[in-house]
Order: C-alpha cells, then structure tokens, then sequence
C-alpha cells in the first residue's frame, strides 16, 4: 500500500512569498501534487453541511513528481563537533549524573564518540540488560549492578591506557529517598586499546555514520570528560560533590546544562571551548539530581534545573529535502490553501495559509487561524492509542487510514497530550514533520472543523482575509490592527503571552472581536525564541489532563510560569467574558435566551429572531452548544457590564466526567440558578470603542450551515460581523444599563 | 470499582435488560447513573484489541474494526459495515455485553 506524506516549511505565508514542500513517498514510484485553495471542509451530507469543495490553483508545481522515501530522524542527543582534544581520548575519565528512565530497551548510549560504523569510538552505555558499561568500540565492559530506573545515580568509567585497564563506578545520589544505593565498582584489567577517533561527541546518543541510534532515555547531568584516569576516593568526591561547580581541574570538557536553558546551546566550562548544541528538542528546564523543592522557578536556581531529558522518540524537524516551493503569485487571495498529494490509493493535505502582502489588507475582517492549538495537537496520538478517549468522547472512536499513520510511522512523533515513550509527557510539539491532524478530512475538529467559517463566509459573499497565530506571535498587534474585525476558530486554546498582548491591545484601541469557539485562552503556550514551528505547553498545576511533573513549572522556552491562564493569573474570562468549564463530545445542545438578550445593547444581535431558543440544531451531534464549553463567572474576571445573552441546557452526564473541579458540581442553590454546566453567549463593549462577542462553545460553527444557512445561528453571526465591521464605535454603558 | 491492575470492572447481571434498551433508545445523551457505570466499564478496556469505526467513505460509511492485539496498532476491519453511527453504537454494545455477561442479548 502506497503511503505519501508531507509538510511545510511554513503554516503562514504572504502574496509575492514563497513556501517549501517536503514529501515522502512510500510504495509508489510517483506521486500527484496539486496546490487546491479550501472552501470547505469534507464533513457530512447537504442540505445540513457543506459539500467539500476546493478551487485548483493554477501552479507549476501541479502534476506528477518522483517519489522518494525519506526516514525521520526521531530521538535527541546532544552534539559537540569533532574536536582533537576528544578524537584523541585514551587516558581519561567518563562522567555524569544519570537518570534512566527505560534501562533495559537495548544498548543506550550515555555520552562518548561511539560509532557503529567502523566500531570505533569510546563511551558510556547503558547496556541491553541495564548495566553501566564501559564501551570501546564493539567491547563492552559492564559493571554489574543494574541501573535503576528514575533514580539518579553517578556512574563514571576512569581508563588507564597505559596499563590497559579501567574502573567502572556508580553511586546512587538520592536526596529524599530512603532506598538510595551506596557505591559499587568493578576494575577491569585488560581493556581494549581506546581509540575515539576523530568523530563528533555525542550524549544521548551513539552514531552510526551521519545517523543517531541507541538513543539513551531520561535525564543527564553534568557530563564529564577528564584528562586522567581518577581512582575510586576522587570518583566518591565527584558524586557527592553533585552537578555543580566550576570546572574540574582536570576537565577536557564539562558540560554545564544549566547555562543557556532556553536555547539548544550545550555549553563547556572548560578552557577548551568544546561548546554543542542539542538536536531534536531533548527537554530542558527539568530536575536535577540536587533539586530541592524550595522553589519552582528555574530561572531563580538554574543550578538545580541542570539535567536535560532525553528522549528516543523526540522529534523537531524531519529535515526532509525541499521537493518543490511555490511562489504565492499576485491575485491569490488570502485564505486557506493546501497542497493536495496523491500516489495510489494514499492522500495526504498539507495546508497552509496565504495572507496579502505587506499593507495591502483591504477586507475589514480576518478570520484569526488557531495555529498554535494545531501546533500543541501535532500527531494527537492519544486519539488512536489513549485508553480514556472513547470513555469521555461518550461514542465509539472513528478513525481512517490517515489516523494510523502514527502507528505505522512512529517516528512521527507526539503531540503535547501524549506521553513519550517513557511515559514522560511531551512539553514540544513542531510543525516541521508530517501532522496526521492538519487537513480539511477526517475528523471534525480543529481546522477540518475551521473550514465550516470558511464555507460559511464564502456562501455569505464575505470579504475576509485569514492572519495565523504564528504571525500574531511574531507580529504583535499590528498582524491584526488594519482589520476592523477578527474572529477565531473553534477551538483557540493555546495562547502566547505575545498573542493575549497583542489582542488586548487591538480590543483597547477599539477593536472588535468574536470568540466563535470554545475553550480558548486556556492554556499558556510559548513559541521557541528562535526555532520555527515548535511550541511548549506545560501542564502545570490544576486540569483535568495529564499533568507534567509539578515543579518543572515554567516554560524552557521563555521562563515564563506554565499552566492555564486560569492558574497563571490572566483568565480567558478576561479577554472573552467566558472561561472554560468541561467538555463532551456525544451531544450538543442549543442555548436558551435570557432577558438581557432583549437589552436595547442586543437588539443588532438578534435582529431577525425571534426564537427563544437558539442553536438547538447542528451538524455536530445535534447542536451549536458543546464538545467544549465555556460560561460567564465575574468571580473569574467575566466583565460586569457584559451582557449574559443565553446559556445552553441540558448536556449530558458525559459533560460531568470532564469538569476539572468538584466545586463546579455542587448543586443548584436556588430553582432559578443556571446550571453550572453550560455554555454562555456573552457580549460587552469596550473602553475604546471596540466590542466583544463570545459563544463559548466549539461546536458553534457546525450550526452555520444547516438548512442551507437559513438557521438563526448564521443569522446571528452574521448579525454581529456586520455591526463589527461598521465603524460606528460602541459606547460603554451607563452604570446599571 | 477497580481490580488489581487498575481496570475499572463490574459484574454485569444478564437480567439488566432495562439498562440494554435504555441504550438502544438512546445511545448518544443522557444516561441513567447504572448505565454510565457499565459503559465506563465497557469503554476503558485496554486499547490493544478495543473495538473502534473505520471511516471507510467519508461520514457516511462505517466499518466495525478491532485493534490489533499489540502494538504498533494496526486496524483489523471485521465488519459489518454502517451507514448510522447509533446503528454501529448498538452493535458494539451487544459485543460487548456478550463478552462481559457470556450471553447474547435478547433484544435487537
């Protein structure tokens, strides 16, 4: 069976910019790529839903291209260039503070020059059964305690070349718990005789030519390479010594992970200089063998951060060559685009996003692609593999060929809600690999889902322009301030603090804005300072889903503190009047209007409706409330002036297993309390002029189009998009109005 | 409640047949506080060999499937084949209820 995949070098890109493909293709000598604009996405029957359609652009690139397998490079080492004063290691010490996490999955490399091609190199491995071993090319020399796994421990080899023999020691290094092993070691008499080699050095990893293999799981510290060999007092000293410090007298490198903590930089203390850098995205910010739980800020003790977890199934940039780029020529209009590719019965999208050239912006509204929620749900492998999905889906999960690429193709990788293969939670997630998830097919949701805005706005005659996330990020506001109006996506959860900046400001300098979607604003998320594509999410404190280590608190990336807004002090309920509350995906509901939705401040909104209850139809299991929903609680920053215009009614208990606080099922104090479950309408105005429209609900969108967008739903929205982009500003009410 | 390697377990009575049809008439919403026990149970099953929908024509064609015992995962299509999602709900539950029971259901 053919199987073709492919991604971009980019998710956003302008008229007159250019934009790079890169595709694998398994099983077929050739492959079909087209460049098609999106109208809609391919969901369910008419009249309820659009049918899929797609404009083809006119390209060179359209047509037949030679097909070609291209491997993806998973797992993360740590690279130091071939240096003279590592190539010609022989007397020496090999050291570090380890933390394995999967001892006994195969030969681990821990540091050294090891290459399987030509057997060369020295090292330190963890070998097949858990064992510190000394390698020097193909010979192992192990010591024999087993390595525990995720308890730290010294491990070093001291090798006399001289004599041909060598001393393997280990110490476990525990600092709060009782069953910490003491010393063992074992010498060696007649060893190989070391050659290194003149090879790049490598921790986490060993080489097999150009290639990385025996890629080691969990956390180093402080590696070491000294230029003697050191008997077993001076070995005892450095494991209670710990990671810190200055340089060994002796060192010829000693690698200090806590400096440069946001970067891939590995830096040396020695006067050698022999500085790395990490490749795929180990993760960095993480416990250290002396951590002592008095703070949880790594920038405030990084010497207690000073460890780097490996993992074999990392993976930041598949590195596949350019198989073609397209240049975005004048007269494409901004919107949502994708190369279609096709070989044999395999069909692969890679979307991507055009937005007009620099100042060029002419519609009043742009469509805000939630880019950085595609990035953190990159390869969602939970979907497929996760024991809870069906349980908290409420139905049985569907899946398509596309869904198990991931399993056919691991080294795809993870998003940020499924473990490594240590069962550590994934804190990055890139868009420089093929992303099963990213396509106008499949299911529902996230930017399939997003394309029901685009067949509505296209039916409606709508002049809009789309801006991403990324550009927001890297733009600040001015990536939105030519339009009059933006609105979201279904679903944009994950926020950068440059992102929230940068809507604050549009809304301050009367900007207006509808949340179409739900649970937004939810998680706080950064974007890697320098490396495209990659976004961390840290799952810190309260949420109903897997929670990284508490204590690894704040983001590598930019130091901030992780979590939700929620925890981080800035609620979503600041900035949309709504802040999440659960989700459940078996049905959606409609919301009934409250009195204030026939407030004189409303009356544009529901101009034309007459209906009491709104939305109780849909295309997305039965209506425009649910999947994940949001409502209105001043106590968590909703604005007091906002008008609560409707509230949904009725979910089902799947909605009560998701709630991530007990406190939000206490039961109704008085008859005509609403249910604490449930999605609000919201909308307020804002000191500048500007507005705030929110539905609190994801499932909105598949409400658009039903009845051939004859629904109060489109009527509604499309109520509000028109009074939006009027620039006739919106007055602050008077007190008690 | 849990057994010993943390599967949420239940011993399901035969007889429950109220908790059966309540399903079969509404297999998607709100359901009695004794059905959401049994479905919890019936949908945390380990992932390796849990049955699943292949989409085999875009939201409009169904196919039962298993995962494979071990993983990698890989698809096991075994059918039948569905035109209405509640359809295929339904007769996932009835395998189901068999495998947790040892008998068929008696209503369609």
């Amino acid at each position: 069976m053919a199987a073709v995949m492919g991604y971009a070098d980019l998710r956003s890109v302008r008229v007159g910019e250019r934009i790079q493909f890169k595709v694998s293709c398994d099983g077929a000598p050739k492959y079909k790529a087209t460049i098609v604009r999106l109208l809609s996405p391919q969901s369910f029957a008419p009249p309820h839903a659009p049918e899929f359609k797609f404009d083809v652009m006119s390209s060179t690139v359209n047509g037949e291209h030679a097909g070609k397998h291209h491997p993806i490079p998973a797992g993360s080492y740590a690279e130091i260039p071939a240096n003279p004063k590592l190539s010609s290691l022989a007397t020496c010490t090999l050291a570090a503070f380890v933390w394995p996490t999967l001892p006994g999955k195969g030969e681990q490399a821990i540091l050294g020059t090891l290459d399987a091609n030509g057997a060369g190199g020295i090292g330190l491995v963890i070998d097949a059964d858990s064992r510190l071993a000394l390698a020097i090319g193909d010979k192992r020399y192990p010591l024999p305690r087993k390595l525990r796994a995720k308890r730290w421990a010294f491990v070093a080899a001291s090798v006399d070349a001289a004599a041909g023999t060598a001393l393997l020691y280990t110490r476990e290094v525990e600092l709060f718990q009782f069953d910490a092993l003491g010393a063992a070691e074992t010498r060696i008499d007649k060893i190989a005789k070391p050659d290194a080699g003149n090879r790049p050095f490598r921790i986490g990893a060993a080489a097999e030519g150009t290639r990385a293999i025996r890629h080691y799981n969990g956390k180093i510290e402080r590696p070491r390479v000294l230029a003697r060999a050191l008997g077993t007092p001076e070995l005892e000293r450095l494991a209670l010594a710990g990671p810190t410090g200055p340089a060994h007298v002796d060192a010829v490198a000693d690698w200090d992970f806590a400096r440069d903590i946001g970067s891939e930089t590995v830096s040396d203390l020695s006067p050698n200089g022999l500085w790395g850098r990490t490749i795929n995205l180990p993760t960095r910010a993480v416990f250290g063998s002396n951590w002592k739980a008095e703070r949880h800020d790594w920038r405030a003790i990084p010497e207690q951060y000073g460890a780097i977890h490996f993992h074999d199934d990392d993976i930041y940039d598949a590195l596949w060559p350019t198989a073609f780029e397209v240049e975005i020529p004048d007269g494409w209009k901004s919107g949502t685009y994708a190369c279609r590719l096709e070989a044999g019965d395999s069909e692969y999208w890679v979307p991507f996003f055009v937005r007009p050239k620099k100042g060029a912006a002419k519609a009043r509204c742009a469509f805000l692609v939630p880019t950085c929620t595609y990035a953190a749900y990159s390869n969602f492998r939970s979907r497929v593999e996760g024991r809870w999905s069906e349980l908290y889906h409420g139905r049985v999960t569907v899946l398509d060929r596309t869904d198990f690429l991931m399993e056919e193709y691991p080294d795809l990788g993870s998003s940020t809600y499924d473990p490594h293969s240590d069962g550590s939670l994934t804190l990055y997630s890139s868009m420089l690999r093929p992303v099963t998830n990213f396509r106008p097919t499949g299911r529902v949701y996230k930017f399939c889902q997003d394309l029901f805005f685009i067949a509505w706005l296209e039916q409606a005659g709508i002049d809009y322009e789309v801006v991403t996330d990324d550009d927001l990020h890297s733009e600040g506001v001015s990536a939105i301030s030519d339009y009059a109006c933006i609105f979201t996506g279904s679903h944009p959860e994950y926020y950068t603090t440059e992102m929230k900046d940068a809507v604050e400001t549009f809304l301050r300098d009367g900007g207006r804005f509808m949340y179409l979607g739900g649970n937004g604003f939810y998680w706080r998320t950064a974007y890697h300072p320098t490396l495209p594509g990659v976004v961390e999410v840290r799952r810190a404190g309260q949420g109903f889903l897997a929670s990284n280590v508490e204590g690894e608190s704040n983001m590598s990336f930019t130091g901030e503190v992780a979590g939700t807004w929620l925890r981080v002090g800035r609620p979503p309920n600041l900035i949309c009047g709504v802040g999440m509350v659960t989700q459940g995906f078996d049905a959606c509901t409609g919301y009934r209007r409250s009195k204030a939705s026939h407030n004189a401040r409303a009356a544009f909104i529901f101009d034309g409706v007459k209906d009491e209850v709104v939305g109780d139809f849909g295309v997305l299991v039965g209506g425009a409330a649910g999947y994940e929903i949001d409502r209105y609680d001043v106590n968590l920053g909703s604005p007091r002036h906002a008008l609560l215009l409707a509230s949904s009614f009725n979910h089902t208990n799947v909605y009560d297993i998701s709630v991530p606080s007990f406190t939000d099922l206490v039961p109704k104090q008085k008859e005509d309390d609403l249910d604490p479950v449930r999605a609000d309408i919201v909308f307020f105005e804002t000191p500048g002029g500007g507005a705030v429209f929110s539905v609190g609900s994801i499932a909105w969108s598949g409400s658009l189009s039903w009845n051939n967008y004859d629904n109060n739903i489109e009527r509604i929205t499309r109520n509000v998009l028109k009074r939006f982009i009027d620039p006739t500003p919106f007055k602050m009410p008077e007190a008690g109005a | 409640m849990r057994d010993r390697e943390g599967n949420l377990t239940i011993k399901v009575d035969p007889a429950w047949i109220d908790l059966a049809r309540e399903f079969r008439n509404k297999p998607f919403g709100g359901h009695t506080p004794a059905l959401q026990e049994l479905l919890a149970v019936m949908r945390t099953t380990p992932i390796e060999g849990r049955y699943f929908l292949f989409l085999s024509k875009p939201h409009t064609e169904w196919t039962l499937a298993k995962m494979s015992d071990t993983r990698p995962l890989k698809p096991i299509l075994i059918g039948p084949t569905f035109t209405s999602l509640e359809e295929a709900e339904w007769h996932v539950f009835k395998l189901r209820w068999e495998a947790l029971t040892g008998q068929k259901l008696a209503i369609n």
